[in-house]
């Protein structure tokens, strides 16, 4: 069974090899070589080949997703956490980005889910921090979310929120 | 009292570790500098809302207090419901859950007169070619368990609405049963 390989142009003009089933991961290349057909590689033009390289090195290992082997399952979730594992914001940011332009869900997922974890346990502070956001809202209106906010962990159940963040 | 002081160590205590990491030396700062540069409010609410999909409940909370942008995003109802049926799938099968619901509510029994007495009309059948519409309720719909024997013995077509409209009205009229002393000093 020969596969067919596909070339994937970076914005920087970098070519990357992959077989037709890991590229059809991403149904932005999958329609677009459906689309085009295009003969000298299929043109990412907003994508750098730094991000590219990380996302063939996913699409490539998600190739052959496991359907029932559990034990398959669990080393390719090992595998997407060390992934992530040593990847600074501004290449977790930009991944995102590349697997929403290129509609690759598993990696979406994966890359907010990451963030997601980031989050947790921080306070609004940190988050702010963390993400670089600036607060926009009116002290009114800033006490109003916070109040809601308060309300709503209230009778979701008990929250261990406010002692967390006091004890530093 | 206690809630007071909770608030202010919220607000308190996040500048004080900055005038600590002030103080821990200048190298370290630019180095978090660095990583802070990264433009995240260029997500958008698209991707904003496919991260905070993944967030949990708390998360979210924290999420809705960061700036307008977040907090719309943080709102949709799409968000919550997801957390609330992962909810409810984790913690074992959907039927217990229901069962933990409905049973201290009064139970399936109510929840079916429930369903009953507020869906008793079924809705409308497809019109059966042959019967006339002006006839009585009743002589129709034993004319209609005549013409279509089956349908009289499936109960009539609840969808999910109906079933979770009535789940509503069991909890309603469970807290109305909770206050019978108010409605006895009125009389």
């Amino acid at each position: 069974m020969s596969t067919k390989k596909i070339t994937l142009l970076s914005s920087d003009n970098e070519l990357f090899t992959v077989d037709e089933e890991a590229a059809n991961q991403s149904l932005t290349i999958k329609h677009l070589i459906e689309d085009t057909e295009p003969e000298n590689g299929v043109p990412l033009p907003q994508v750098h080949s730094k991000i590219l390289a990380k996302v063939t090195e996913y699409l490539i290992k998600h190739a052959n997703e496991p359907d029932n082997d559990a034990a398959a399952k669990e080393e390719l979730k090992n595998w997407d956490d060390k992934f992530l594992e040593k990847v600074n914001h501004e290449t977790l940011f930009d991944l995102i980005l590349a697997a929403n332009y290129l509609d690759i869900k598993g990696l979406l997922d994966l890359t907010c889910q990451t963030v997601a974890d980031l989050m947790n346990g921080m306070s609004v502070v940190e988050v702010r921090k963390l993400f670089n956001i600036v607060n926009d809202f009116t002290p009114e209106d800033e006490a109003e979310v916070r109040k809601r906010r308060k309300r709503g962990t209230k009778t979701i159940g008990p929250s261990n929120d406010q002692a967390n963040q006091s004890n530093h | 009292m206690k809630r007071g002081v909770d608030d202010e160590d919220e607000s308190n205590v996040i500048p004080d570790e900055k005038l600590l990491k002030r103080r821990k030396g200048e190298v370290e700062e630019e180095e978090e500098e660095e990583e802070e540069e990264v433009a995240w409010s260029g997500l958008g609410p698209d991707l904003l809302y496919e991260v905070m999909k993944h967030a949990d409940a708390r998360t979210l909370g924290v999420a809705s207090c960061v700036n307008k942008q977040w907090n719309k995003t943080a709102q949709d109802e799409r968000l919550w419901e997801m957390i609330c049926t992962d909810h409810w799938v984790k913690s074992g099968s959907g039927i217990q859950q229901l069962r933990s619901v409905v049973l201290p509510l009064g139970g399936f029994r109510r929840l079916y007169s429930n369903l009953k007495t507020f869906f008793a009309s079924p809705p409308p059948p497809p019109p059966p070619p042959t019967t006339t519409s002006t006839s009585s309720s009743s002589s129709s719909s034993s004319a209609m368990a005549s013409v279509i024997p089956s349908r009289s013995k499936a109960p009539p077509r609840w969808g999910k609405d109906e079933f979770h409209l009535s789940l509503s009205l069991l909890s309603i009229r469970f807290y109305e049963s909770m206050r019978p002393n108010n409605n006895v000093k009125k009389q």
